[in-house]
């Protein structure tokens, strides 16, 4: 367990499944808010952390590590983004092996960060793995589909970006303020061309 | 009642407390960027602490379309009837209170401008300020600087900013935090609500490779070109720069009120004593 300031601590990622780790770790005393990230986990106060959390956190051990039954996605998507061919390049596919290899999938949500509602999906096709860009784009468009390392995302809003760009999400937002995010912990998805 | 804003240089947006409680969903908590500031001018108004508020980062003017009382961090509750110029200048940020506070959609419990989920969004030229529901009319104005020193929140202690060192130590040169220390920084204009960006000494990563960690409001992350950026309310809930030190949550107000352009001195703090030593 690490201090993140005099109001947080991180500590490496249990293996139980996210969700289980979320409901256990927001039930702690004094806790406000909680990340769960793809190596680690930190925890947030409104004061100073006043409790044995390491035994608390050793105790996450313990969680069962099968996924939690989350809703299954059919996400709605267009295959036209600005680096097909860089991974098709890459990847030594057809653009068109590309789009099947990656729809013929279906992702779990590892973790969550960086933007409101943006989940870093695991199970891509081996062959899709790519390092993220050397230069990130300044702006990626809200909605757009990418790949990075060996997991896939949807952008939920524009931002600057370094993942590669497959195509765009064509059946609504990602985040609303009245719903949250569209995929949360124990969700799977699909993309459906 | 209302006002309507005139003109508008900088970043105006409504603020509150934020919204703790979303970063799960990758929603960082948001709200006014100096807390201390935002209490002393509702506080000021007669308002509750928290309660939504007008964040000038620049320089607002407003008009009165009828006599609508309204205090500032910096000035007590007056009733305005015409025109008032609102400047952050000299330091970063200053809110306006209107007597009642200002009526914006809760949007998960905040009436927070949160750009980045785009929630609310900037005031611009035109724009209607109402004021709020007369439930907020619970507490006697008070001056605005009397208010801010009991409030608990004010910057009450002067010198460096007090940085708790890590947690990324091993991402980093065995200096690092000594750079950090060893010269002043100046605030850089491409700073804003999400990030505040430092100009100073280098401070020199190790080659640890990047990989998105959580973050926190405070977190000093150092890029590969080595010139710190100080997460603020809006930041990103993961980040993939390493992270070389935290400011002391008692002196994260201090830090947000230094104006772009000014400069700041950190040094090494402690967590047991971050908060007895005000």
């Amino acid at each position: 367990m690490e201090r993140l300031g005099d109001r947080a601590l991180r500590f490496a990622r249990p293996h139980a499944a996210p969700a289980r780790i979320l409901a256990a770790v927001r039930a702690w005393p004094g806790v406000c808010d909680v990340v769960i990230g793809g190596h680690d986990v930190a925890i947030y106060f409104a004061g100073e952390p006043n409790d044995d959390y390491d035994t608390r956190i050793e105790e996450l051990a313990a969680l069962p590590i099968d996924p939690v039954a989350g809703r299954d996605h059919q996400i709605r998507v267009v295959y036209d983004g600005e680096d097909l061919a860089v991974i098709a390049a890459a990847a030594r596919l057809a653009i068109a092996d590309v789009i099947a290899a990656h729809a013929a999938r279906t992702y779990e949500v590892a973790s969550i960060g960086f933007l409101p509602g943006f989940a870093y999906l695991d199970g891509l096709d081996p062959r899709l793995e790519l390092p993220r860009r050397e230069t990130p784009r300044t702006r990626v468009p809200a909605g757009a589909l990418a790949i990075a390392g060996t997991q896939t995302a949807v952008y939920p809003f524009a931002s600057p970006g370094g993942w590669h760009l497959l195509g765009r999400v064509i059946d609504g937002p990602m985040f609303t303020p009245e719903h949250g995010a569209r995929l949360v912990f124990g969700d799977r998805v699909r993309f459906v061309p | 009642m209302s006002l309507v804003v005139v003109r508008v240089l900088g970043l105006v947006t409504v603020q509150d407390g934020g919204r703790p409680g979303h970063m799960h969903e990758g929603l960082s908590p948001g709200g006014a960027l100096v807390r201390s500031a935002l209490v002393a001018a509702n506080r000021a108004a007669g308002n509750p602490d928290f309660a939504p508020a007008i964040e000038v980062l620049g320089r607002l003017i407003v008009r009165a379309e009828a006599p609508i009382e309204v205090a500032t961090d910096r000035t007590p509750l007056r009733v305005l009837d015409g025109e008032l110029v609102i400047e952050s200048e000299p330091q970063r940020a200053t809110y306006l209170a209107i007597r009642g506070g200002v009526a914006a959609p809760l949007v998960l419990g905040s009436a927070s401008a949160q750009l980045s989920a785009e929630i609310g969004g900037l005031l611009v030229a035109g724009a209607q300020i109402d004021r709020g529901h007369a439930a907020h009319h619970a507490r006697a104005p008070g001056s605005p600087t009397a208010t801010a020193a009991s409030s608990g929140l004010a910057p009450a202690r002067g010198g460096a900013i007090r940085v708790l060192p890590g947690p990324d130590a091993q991402a980093f040169a065995a200096d690092a935090v000594a750079a950090l220390v060893s010269a002043p920084y100046r605030i850089a204009p491409a700073s804003d609500r999400v990030g505040t960006r430092l100009v100073g000494p280098y401070i020199a990563r190790s080659f640890a490779p990047d990989r998105s960690r959580p973050t926190v409001r405070g977190a000093i992350e150092v890029p590969r070109d080595g010139q710190p950026i100080v997460l603020g309310p809006e930041h990103p809930t993961t980040g993939g720069y390493p992270i070389v030190g935290t400011i002391c949550s008692a002196d994260l107000d201090r830090f947000f009120a230094i104006r772009i352009g000014g400069d700041v001195a950190f040094e090494v703090g402690h967590a047991a004593t971050s908060r007895a030593r005000s």
